[in-house]
Protein backbone atom coordinates (compact mmCIF):
# COMPACT_ATOMS: atom_id res chain seq x y z
CA UNK A 1 0.00 0.00 0.00
CA UNK A 2 2.82 2.35 0.84
CA UNK A 3 4.48 1.80 -2.53
CA UNK A 4 1.14 2.24 -4.29
CA UNK A 5 0.81 5.66 -2.78
CA UNK A 6 4.35 6.54 -3.84
CA UNK A 7 3.76 5.36 -7.41
CA UNK A 8 0.51 7.30 -7.44
CA UNK A 9 2.41 10.43 -6.51
CA UNK A 10 4.93 9.86 -9.32
CA UNK A 11 2.18 9.25 -11.86
CA UNK A 12 0.33 12.34 -10.75
CA UNK A 13 3.42 14.45 -11.05
CA UNK A 14 4.18 13.18 -14.54
CA UNK A 15 0.66 13.40 -15.92
CA UNK A 16 0.93 17.06 -16.83
CA UNK A 17 4.22 16.39 -18.65
CA UNK A 18 2.58 13.60 -20.66
CA UNK A 19 -0.39 15.79 -21.50
CA UNK A 20 1.95 18.43 -22.91
CA UNK A 21 3.67 15.70 -24.95
CA UNK A 22 0.40 14.34 -26.34
CA UNK A 23 -1.06 17.74 -27.13
CA UNK A 24 2.17 18.83 -28.83
CA UNK A 25 1.80 16.13 -31.51
CA UNK A 26 -1.48 17.35 -32.92
CA UNK A 27 -4.68 19.17 -32.18
CA UNK A 28 -6.42 16.70 -29.91
CA UNK A 29 -9.68 16.47 -28.05
CA UNK A 30 -10.23 14.79 -24.72
CA UNK A 31 -11.23 11.38 -26.11
CA UNK A 32 -7.93 11.29 -28.09
CA UNK A 33 -5.94 12.04 -24.96
CA UNK A 34 -7.77 9.41 -22.93
CA UNK A 35 -7.27 6.91 -25.77
CA UNK A 36 -3.51 7.58 -25.89
CA UNK A 37 -3.20 7.11 -22.14
CA UNK A 38 -5.55 4.12 -21.87
CA UNK A 39 -3.72 0.87 -21.34
CA UNK A 40 -0.63 2.63 -20.01
CA UNK A 41 0.32 3.23 -16.40
CA UNK A 42 -1.15 6.67 -16.86
CA UNK A 43 -4.69 5.61 -17.77
CA UNK A 44 -6.81 8.60 -16.81
CA UNK A 45 -10.48 9.42 -16.60
CA UNK A 46 -12.50 12.49 -17.46
CA UNK A 47 -12.97 13.31 -13.80
CA UNK A 48 -9.23 13.94 -13.52
CA UNK A 49 -8.54 15.27 -16.99
CA UNK A 50 -11.02 18.12 -17.24
CA UNK A 51 -9.96 19.94 -14.07
CA UNK A 52 -6.30 19.45 -15.00
CA UNK A 53 -6.72 20.74 -18.57
CA UNK A 54 -8.67 23.65 -17.24
CA UNK A 55 -5.83 24.53 -14.88
CA UNK A 56 -3.26 24.19 -17.68
CA UNK A 57 -5.34 26.54 -19.78
CA UNK A 58 -5.44 29.03 -16.92
CA UNK A 59 -1.67 28.84 -16.76
CA UNK A 60 -1.80 29.44 -20.54
CA UNK A 61 0.09 26.24 -21.34
CA UNK A 62 -2.68 25.01 -23.59
CA UNK A 63 -5.53 26.58 -25.46
CA UNK A 64 -8.52 25.15 -27.23
CA UNK A 65 -10.86 25.93 -30.06
CA UNK A 66 -14.31 24.62 -30.78
CA UNK A 67 -14.67 22.42 -33.85
CA UNK A 68 -17.77 20.84 -35.31
CA UNK A 69 -17.67 17.08 -35.40
CA UNK A 70 -19.46 14.77 -37.85
CA UNK A 71 -21.12 12.94 -34.99
CA UNK A 72 -22.59 14.86 -32.09
CA UNK A 73 -21.96 18.30 -30.66
CA UNK A 74 -18.88 20.47 -31.26
CA UNK A 75 -15.69 19.45 -29.49
CA UNK A 76 -12.91 21.30 -27.75
CA UNK A 77 -9.65 20.73 -29.60
CA UNK A 78 -6.61 21.48 -27.48
CA UNK A 79 -3.24 22.69 -28.71
CA UNK A 80 -0.09 23.97 -27.02
CA UNK A 81 0.58 27.67 -26.63
CA UNK A 82 4.07 29.11 -27.04
CA UNK A 83 4.45 28.98 -23.29
CA UNK A 84 3.33 25.37 -23.24
CA UNK A 85 5.82 24.48 -25.92
CA UNK A 86 8.62 26.15 -23.95
CA UNK A 87 7.64 24.29 -20.82
CA UNK A 88 7.55 20.98 -22.72
CA UNK A 89 11.11 21.54 -23.95
CA UNK A 90 12.18 22.35 -20.41
CA UNK A 91 10.47 19.26 -19.03
CA UNK A 92 11.96 17.05 -21.75
CA UNK A 93 15.45 18.22 -20.79
CA UNK A 94 14.73 17.79 -17.13
CA UNK A 95 13.39 14.28 -17.73
CA UNK A 96 16.53 13.36 -19.66
CA UNK A 97 18.68 14.64 -16.78
CA UNK A 98 16.70 12.66 -14.24
CA UNK A 99 16.99 9.53 -16.35
CA UNK A 100 20.70 9.97 -16.70
CA UNK A 101 21.11 10.41 -12.96
CA UNK A 102 19.08 7.30 -12.24
CA UNK A 103 21.08 5.25 -14.71
CA UNK A 104 24.39 6.53 -13.42
CA UNK A 105 23.44 5.61 -9.87
CA UNK A 106 22.65 2.09 -10.98
CA UNK A 107 26.20 1.43 -12.07
CA UNK B 1 -41.31 -0.33 -14.23
CA UNK B 2 -39.33 2.72 -13.22
CA UNK B 3 -40.16 6.37 -13.12
CA UNK B 4 -38.26 8.44 -15.66
CA UNK B 5 -36.89 11.95 -15.27
CA UNK B 6 -35.55 14.28 -17.93
CA UNK B 7 -32.19 15.91 -17.27
CA UNK B 8 -30.36 18.67 -19.10
CA UNK B 9 -26.70 17.76 -19.60
CA UNK B 10 -24.93 20.80 -20.94
CA UNK B 11 -27.81 21.68 -23.25
CA UNK B 12 -28.82 18.17 -24.29
CA UNK B 13 -31.94 16.52 -22.87
CA UNK B 14 -31.71 12.95 -21.62
CA UNK B 15 -34.33 10.71 -20.19
CA UNK B 16 -32.99 8.77 -17.23
CA UNK B 17 -34.50 6.41 -14.70
CA UNK B 18 -35.13 7.97 -11.35
CA UNK B 19 -32.37 5.93 -9.72
CA UNK B 20 -29.99 6.88 -12.51
CA UNK B 21 -30.92 10.49 -11.84
CA UNK B 22 -30.10 10.15 -8.15
CA UNK B 23 -26.71 8.65 -9.03
CA UNK B 24 -26.00 11.40 -11.51
CA UNK B 25 -27.03 14.08 -9.08
CA UNK B 26 -24.85 12.60 -6.33
CA UNK B 27 -21.88 12.63 -8.71
CA UNK B 28 -22.46 16.16 -10.01
CA UNK B 29 -23.26 17.56 -6.56
CA UNK B 30 -20.03 16.15 -5.22
CA UNK B 31 -18.10 17.42 -8.24
CA UNK B 32 -19.63 20.86 -7.73
CA UNK B 33 -18.66 20.80 -4.08
CA UNK B 34 -15.05 19.94 -4.94
CA UNK B 35 -14.80 22.48 -7.73
CA UNK B 36 -16.61 25.25 -5.88
CA UNK B 37 -13.43 27.32 -5.55
CA UNK B 38 -12.13 26.61 -9.03
CA UNK B 39 -12.09 29.74 -11.23
CA UNK B 40 -13.29 27.59 -14.14
CA UNK B 41 -16.05 25.98 -12.13
CA UNK B 42 -18.73 26.54 -14.74
CA UNK B 43 -16.62 25.37 -17.62
CA UNK B 44 -15.45 22.18 -15.93
CA UNK B 45 -18.97 21.33 -14.85
CA UNK B 46 -20.11 21.87 -18.43
CA UNK B 47 -17.26 19.64 -19.67
CA UNK B 48 -18.20 16.91 -17.22
CA UNK B 49 -21.86 17.12 -18.16
CA UNK B 50 -20.90 17.05 -21.82
CA UNK B 51 -18.73 13.97 -21.32
CA UNK B 52 -21.46 12.19 -19.37
CA UNK B 53 -23.89 13.09 -22.14
CA UNK B 54 -21.53 11.74 -24.83
CA UNK B 55 -21.16 8.48 -22.96
CA UNK B 56 -24.90 8.34 -22.32
CA UNK B 57 -25.68 8.81 -26.00
CA UNK B 58 -23.66 5.69 -26.72
CA UNK B 59 -26.07 3.66 -24.60
CA UNK B 60 -29.07 4.95 -26.55
CA UNK B 61 -30.45 4.12 -29.97
CA UNK B 62 -33.82 4.30 -31.65
CA UNK B 63 -36.26 2.28 -29.57
CA UNK B 64 -34.14 2.70 -26.45
CA UNK B 65 -34.22 6.23 -25.20
CA UNK B 66 -33.98 5.91 -21.43
CA UNK B 67 -30.75 5.53 -19.46
CA UNK B 68 -31.03 2.84 -16.79
CA UNK B 69 -29.44 3.04 -13.36
CA UNK B 70 -26.89 0.33 -14.19
CA UNK B 71 -25.84 2.21 -17.31
CA UNK B 72 -25.49 5.45 -15.39
CA UNK B 73 -23.40 3.65 -12.82
CA UNK B 74 -21.07 2.38 -15.55
CA UNK B 75 -20.87 5.83 -17.14
CA UNK B 76 -19.95 7.46 -13.84
CA UNK B 77 -17.35 4.77 -13.17
CA UNK B 78 -15.85 5.53 -16.58
CA UNK B 79 -15.86 9.22 -15.73
CA UNK B 80 -13.89 8.46 -12.62
CA UNK B 81 -13.60 10.56 -9.51
CA UNK B 82 -13.32 14.28 -10.01
CA UNK B 83 -9.88 15.34 -8.95
CA UNK B 84 -8.53 18.79 -8.29
CA UNK B 85 -5.36 20.11 -6.78
CA UNK B 86 -7.14 20.30 -3.45
CA UNK B 87 -8.84 16.97 -3.28
CA UNK B 88 -10.14 13.83 -4.84
CA UNK B 89 -13.72 12.82 -4.98
CA UNK B 90 -13.02 9.20 -4.32
CA UNK B 91 -11.81 7.79 -1.03
CA UNK B 92 -8.47 6.99 -2.67
CA UNK B 93 -5.77 7.59 -0.08
CA UNK B 94 -3.85 10.79 -0.66
CA UNK B 95 -0.13 10.60 -0.11
CA UNK B 96 0.76 12.04 3.26
CA UNK B 97 -2.77 12.73 4.37
CA UNK B 98 -3.89 9.56 6.10
CA UNK B 99 -7.48 10.48 6.70
CA UNK B 100 -9.56 8.26 8.86
CA UNK B 101 -12.56 8.60 11.06
CA UNK B 102 -13.46 6.96 14.35
CA UNK B 103 -13.50 3.19 14.05
CA UNK B 104 -16.09 1.16 15.85
CA UNK B 105 -17.39 -2.36 15.66
CA UNK B 106 -20.84 -2.50 14.12
CA UNK B 107 -23.11 -5.13 12.67
CA UNK B 108 -23.39 -4.51 8.95
CA UNK B 109 -26.70 -5.56 7.55
CA UNK B 110 -25.84 -5.12 3.88
CA UNK B 111 -25.08 -8.54 2.43
CA UNK B 112 -25.18 -10.29 5.79
CA UNK B 113 -25.65 -14.05 6.21
CA UNK B 114 -27.21 -14.16 9.68
CA UNK B 115 -26.93 -10.93 11.57
CA UNK B 116 -23.91 -9.24 10.02
CA UNK B 117 -21.38 -10.09 12.75
CA UNK B 118 -18.79 -11.48 10.31
CA UNK B 119 -19.54 -8.64 7.94
CA UNK B 120 -18.94 -6.10 10.71
CA UNK B 121 -15.74 -7.78 11.87
CA UNK B 122 -14.50 -7.87 8.28
CA UNK B 123 -15.15 -4.16 7.86
CA UNK B 124 -13.47 -3.43 11.18
CA UNK B 125 -10.31 -5.33 10.31
CA UNK B 126 -10.43 -4.36 6.66
CA UNK B 127 -10.58 -7.88 5.23
CA UNK B 128 -12.97 -9.69 2.95
CA UNK B 129 -16.12 -10.91 4.74
CA UNK B 130 -15.72 -14.31 3.07
CA UNK B 131 -12.43 -14.82 4.90
CA UNK B 132 -14.00 -14.00 8.25
CA UNK B 133 -16.88 -16.37 7.49
CA UNK B 134 -14.48 -19.18 6.55
CA UNK B 135 -12.53 -18.66 9.77
CA UNK B 136 -15.82 -18.68 11.65
CA UNK B 137 -16.92 -21.97 10.09
CA UNK B 138 -13.54 -23.59 10.81
CA UNK B 139 -13.70 -22.38 14.42
CA UNK B 140 -17.26 -23.67 14.64
CA UNK B 141 -16.04 -27.20 13.90
CA UNK B 142 -12.89 -26.93 16.02
CA UNK B 143 -14.77 -25.62 19.03
CA UNK B 144 -17.62 -28.08 18.71
CA UNK B 145 -20.12 -25.31 18.17
CA UNK B 146 -19.06 -23.19 21.15
CA UNK B 147 -18.13 -20.30 18.87
CA UNK B 148 -21.81 -20.03 17.97
CA UNK B 149 -22.39 -18.74 21.49
CA UNK B 150 -19.77 -16.07 20.90
CA UNK B 151 -21.60 -15.18 17.71
CA UNK B 152 -24.89 -14.92 19.61
CA UNK B 153 -23.30 -12.69 22.24
CA UNK B 154 -21.70 -10.42 19.62
CA UNK B 155 -24.94 -10.30 17.69
CA UNK B 156 -26.72 -8.83 20.66
CA UNK B 157 -23.96 -6.65 22.04
CA UNK B 158 -22.69 -4.95 18.87
CA UNK B 159 -24.96 -2.20 17.59
CA UNK B 160 -26.07 -2.26 13.98
CA UNK B 161 -24.68 0.38 11.66
CA UNK B 162 -27.80 2.28 10.72
CA UNK B 163 -26.76 5.67 9.45
CA UNK B 164 -24.18 6.54 6.85
CA UNK B 165 -22.04 7.93 9.67
CA UNK B 166 -22.14 4.62 11.52
CA UNK B 167 -21.39 2.70 8.33
CA UNK B 168 -18.38 4.94 7.80
CA UNK B 169 -17.28 4.38 11.39
CA UNK B 170 -17.64 0.62 10.92
CA UNK B 171 -14.86 0.83 8.32
CA UNK B 172 -12.98 3.59 10.04
CA UNK B 173 -13.55 5.90 7.09
CA UNK B 174 -14.05 9.59 7.49
CA UNK B 175 -17.66 10.49 7.19
CA UNK B 176 -18.12 13.10 4.56
CA UNK B 177 -20.23 13.74 1.53
CA UNK B 178 -18.11 11.21 -0.36
CA UNK B 179 -19.21 8.50 1.96
CA UNK B 180 -22.77 9.51 1.25
CA UNK B 181 -22.17 9.20 -2.46
CA UNK B 182 -20.62 5.76 -1.98
CA UNK B 183 -23.54 4.75 0.14
CA UNK B 184 -25.94 5.92 -2.49
CA UNK B 185 -24.07 4.01 -5.18
CA UNK B 186 -23.93 0.84 -3.16
CA UNK B 187 -27.54 1.28 -2.29
CA UNK B 188 -28.55 1.59 -5.90
CA UNK B 189 -26.45 -1.42 -6.87
CA UNK B 190 -28.55 -3.65 -4.68
CA UNK B 191 -31.68 -1.83 -5.59
CA UNK B 192 -33.06 -3.80 -8.46
CA UNK B 193 -34.76 -6.25 -6.15
CA UNK B 194 -35.56 -3.93 -3.30
CA UNK B 195 -36.78 -0.75 -4.93
CA UNK B 196 -40.04 -0.93 -3.09
CA UNK B 197 -38.43 -1.35 0.30
CA UNK B 198 -36.07 1.47 -0.46
CA UNK B 199 -38.90 3.78 -1.50
CA UNK B 200 -40.62 3.06 1.77
CA UNK B 201 -37.45 3.80 3.66
CA UNK B 202 -36.85 6.99 1.78
CA UNK B 203 -40.38 8.13 2.45
CA UNK B 204 -39.86 7.44 6.14
CA UNK B 205 -36.52 9.23 6.12
CA UNK B 206 -38.04 12.23 4.44
CA UNK B 207 -40.86 12.29 6.93
CA UNK B 208 -38.37 12.06 9.72
CA UNK B 209 -36.23 14.81 8.23
CA UNK B 210 -39.32 16.94 7.84
CA UNK B 211 -40.20 16.54 11.49
CA UNK B 212 -36.63 17.25 12.53
CA UNK B 213 -36.54 20.43 10.52
CA UNK B 214 -39.84 21.48 11.94
CA UNK B 215 -38.67 20.72 15.41
CA UNK B 216 -35.52 22.74 14.91
CA UNK B 217 -37.35 25.71 13.53
CA UNK B 218 -39.75 25.69 16.41
CA UNK B 219 -38.01 24.07 19.34
CA UNK B 220 -40.57 25.03 21.96
CA UNK B 221 -43.48 24.40 19.66
CA UNK B 222 -46.25 21.93 20.24
CA UNK B 223 -45.31 19.71 17.31
CA UNK B 224 -43.83 16.66 18.89
CA UNK B 225 -42.83 14.16 16.30
CA UNK B 226 -43.36 10.44 16.54
CA UNK B 227 -39.98 9.96 14.84
CA UNK B 228 -37.98 12.37 16.84
CA UNK B 229 -36.70 10.09 19.52
CA UNK B 230 -33.20 11.02 20.55
CA UNK B 231 -30.70 8.72 18.84
CA UNK B 232 -29.06 6.60 21.56
CA UNK B 233 -25.27 6.61 21.70
CA UNK B 234 -22.94 3.71 20.99
CA UNK B 235 -22.52 2.93 24.70
CA UNK B 236 -26.26 2.88 25.35
CA UNK B 237 -26.75 0.55 22.43
CA UNK B 238 -24.04 -1.82 23.68
CA UNK B 239 -25.56 -1.79 27.19
CA UNK B 240 -29.01 -2.49 25.81
CA UNK B 241 -27.55 -5.28 23.71
CA UNK B 242 -26.01 -6.86 26.81
CA UNK B 243 -29.10 -6.47 28.98
CA UNK B 244 -31.54 -7.85 26.42
CA UNK B 245 -30.23 -11.43 26.14
CA UNK B 246 -29.88 -11.56 29.92
CA UNK B 247 -33.49 -10.53 30.32
CA UNK B 248 -34.32 -13.05 27.61
CA UNK B 249 -32.64 -15.87 29.55
CA UNK B 250 -34.28 -14.89 32.84
CA UNK B 251 -37.69 -14.60 31.30
CA UNK B 252 -37.26 -17.91 29.49
CA UNK B 253 -36.31 -19.61 32.78
CA UNK B 254 -39.32 -18.04 34.48
CA UNK B 255 -41.60 -19.14 31.68
CA UNK B 256 -40.32 -22.70 31.84
CA UNK B 257 -40.72 -22.74 35.62
CA UNK B 258 -44.24 -21.39 35.39
CA UNK B 259 -45.16 -23.91 32.70
CA UNK B 260 -43.79 -26.73 34.85
CA UNK B 261 -45.69 -25.56 37.86
CA UNK B 262 -48.96 -25.21 35.97
CA UNK B 263 -48.67 -28.60 34.32
CA UNK B 264 -47.57 -30.20 37.54
CA UNK B 265 -50.49 -28.68 39.43
CA UNK B 266 -52.89 -29.68 36.75
CA UNK B 267 -51.65 -33.23 36.51
CA UNK B 268 -50.77 -34.16 40.07
CA UNK B 269 -52.15 -31.39 42.24
CA UNK B 270 -48.73 -30.60 43.67
CA UNK B 271 -45.58 -28.69 42.81
CA UNK B 272 -42.33 -30.55 43.44
CA UNK B 273 -43.83 -32.52 46.31
CA UNK B 274 -45.61 -29.54 47.85
CA UNK B 275 -49.32 -30.17 47.67
CA UNK B 276 -52.07 -27.60 47.77
CA UNK B 277 -53.70 -26.79 51.09
CA UNK B 278 -56.96 -28.61 51.47
CA UNK B 279 -59.92 -26.68 50.17
CA UNK B 280 -58.06 -24.69 47.52
CA UNK B 281 -59.27 -25.77 44.10
CA UNK B 282 -56.65 -26.50 41.45
CA UNK B 283 -57.93 -23.86 39.03
CA UNK B 284 -57.58 -21.17 41.71
CA UNK B 285 -54.01 -22.25 42.35
CA UNK B 286 -53.25 -22.12 38.63
CA UNK B 287 -54.80 -18.67 38.35
CA UNK B 288 -52.74 -17.49 41.32
CA UNK B 289 -49.64 -18.92 39.73
CA UNK B 290 -50.28 -17.13 36.46
CA UNK B 291 -50.92 -13.90 38.36
CA UNK B 292 -47.63 -14.28 40.23
CA UNK B 293 -45.86 -14.98 36.96
CA UNK B 294 -47.37 -11.89 35.37
CA UNK B 295 -46.35 -9.73 38.33
CA UNK B 296 -42.81 -11.06 38.43
CA UNK B 297 -42.37 -10.46 34.72
CA UNK B 298 -43.70 -6.89 34.74
CA UNK B 299 -40.32 -5.32 35.64
CA UNK B 300 -38.60 -7.67 33.21
CA UNK B 301 -40.88 -6.52 30.43
CA UNK B 302 -40.30 -2.91 31.40
CA UNK B 303 -36.53 -3.37 31.17
CA UNK B 304 -36.96 -5.17 27.89
CA UNK B 305 -38.96 -2.37 26.33
CA UNK B 306 -36.57 0.22 27.69
CA UNK B 307 -33.76 -1.71 26.00
CA UNK B 308 -35.67 -1.85 22.74
CA UNK B 309 -36.04 1.89 22.98
CA UNK B 310 -32.33 2.38 23.59
CA UNK B 311 -31.59 0.29 20.51
CA UNK B 312 -33.14 2.97 18.39
CA UNK B 313 -34.23 2.25 14.88
CA UNK B 314 -33.08 -1.34 14.80
CA UNK B 315 -35.49 -2.48 17.49
CA UNK B 316 -37.66 -4.36 14.99
CA UNK B 317 -34.75 -6.60 14.11
CA UNK B 318 -33.96 -7.05 17.79
CA UNK B 319 -37.48 -7.96 18.79
CA UNK B 320 -37.26 -10.75 16.24
CA UNK B 321 -33.94 -12.17 17.45
CA UNK B 322 -34.89 -11.68 21.07
CA UNK B 323 -38.03 -13.73 20.39
CA UNK B 324 -36.01 -16.42 18.64
CA UNK B 325 -33.59 -16.62 21.57
CA UNK B 326 -36.42 -16.85 24.07
CA UNK B 327 -38.23 -19.55 22.13
CA UNK B 328 -35.02 -21.54 21.61
CA UNK B 329 -34.25 -21.42 25.33
CA UNK B 330 -37.73 -22.52 26.34
CA UNK B 331 -37.72 -25.42 23.87
CA UNK B 332 -34.18 -26.36 24.92
CA UNK B 333 -35.13 -26.33 28.60
CA UNK B 334 -38.12 -28.59 28.04
CA UNK B 335 -36.16 -30.95 25.88
CA UNK B 336 -33.23 -31.10 28.31
CA UNK B 337 -35.49 -31.57 31.31
CA UNK B 338 -37.47 -34.32 29.62
CA UNK B 339 -34.31 -36.18 28.61
CA UNK B 340 -31.83 -35.70 31.38
CA UNK B 341 -33.73 -35.19 34.67
CA UNK B 342 -35.10 -38.62 35.69
CA UNK B 343 -37.83 -37.13 37.84
CA UNK B 344 -38.99 -34.91 35.05
CA UNK B 345 -38.84 -37.69 32.52
CA UNK B 346 -40.97 -39.85 34.85
CA UNK B 347 -43.22 -36.89 35.24
CA UNK B 348 -43.60 -36.66 31.51
CA UNK B 349 -44.46 -40.35 31.34
CA UNK B 350 -47.11 -39.80 34.00
CA UNK B 351 -48.22 -36.64 32.32
CA UNK B 352 -48.74 -38.54 29.13
CA UNK B 353 -50.93 -41.09 30.84
CA UNK B 354 -52.75 -38.47 32.91
CA UNK B 355 -53.32 -36.39 29.87
CA UNK B 356 -54.81 -39.36 28.05
CA UNK B 357 -57.08 -39.95 30.99
CA UNK B 358 -58.14 -36.33 31.09
CA UNK B 359 -58.75 -36.19 27.40
CA UNK B 360 -60.55 -39.47 27.53
CA UNK B 361 -63.82 -37.76 28.43
CA UNK B 362 -65.93 -40.71 27.43
CA UNK B 363 -63.87 -42.95 29.65
CA UNK B 364 -64.44 -40.48 32.52
CA UNK B 365 -68.09 -40.38 31.76
CA UNK B 366 -68.29 -44.16 31.64
CA UNK B 367 -66.37 -44.35 34.92
CA UNK B 368 -68.71 -41.82 36.49
CA UNK B 369 -71.81 -43.60 35.27
CA UNK B 370 -70.35 -46.92 36.28
CA UNK B 371 -69.62 -45.56 39.75
CA UNK B 372 -73.19 -44.56 40.15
Amino acid sequence: MGSDVKFLAIRKGLLEFLLLKIISTDKVYVADILGRLAGTEFATQEGTLYPLLSRMRRESLVDYEWQESEAGPPRKYYRLTAKGRAQLTELNDYWRDINRTVQELER
Amino acid sequence: MNKVTTVNLNGRAFQVEEQAYELLRAYLDEAARLLADDPDYREIMADLEQAIGDKGARHLRSGKNVLAAAEMKRILEEMGPVETGEGVMNAAPEAGAETSGPKRLYLIREGEMIAGVCNGLAAYFGVDPTIVRLVFVVLLFLSGGLIAIAYLVLMFVIPTAQTAEERAAARGLPFNAQELVDQAKRHYAGLKDSTQRWREKRRRDQERAFWRRRERRDPEGPHSSPFDRPQPGYGAQVAAGMVLPLIGVISAVLTVACLFAVVSLFATGEILGWSLPVGVPTWAAILALVAVYAMVTVPLRAVRYASYEALGPRRGWFVFWDGVLWLALVILAWWAAAHYVPGVSDFFQHLFHDWRDIVDVEGHYAALVGAR
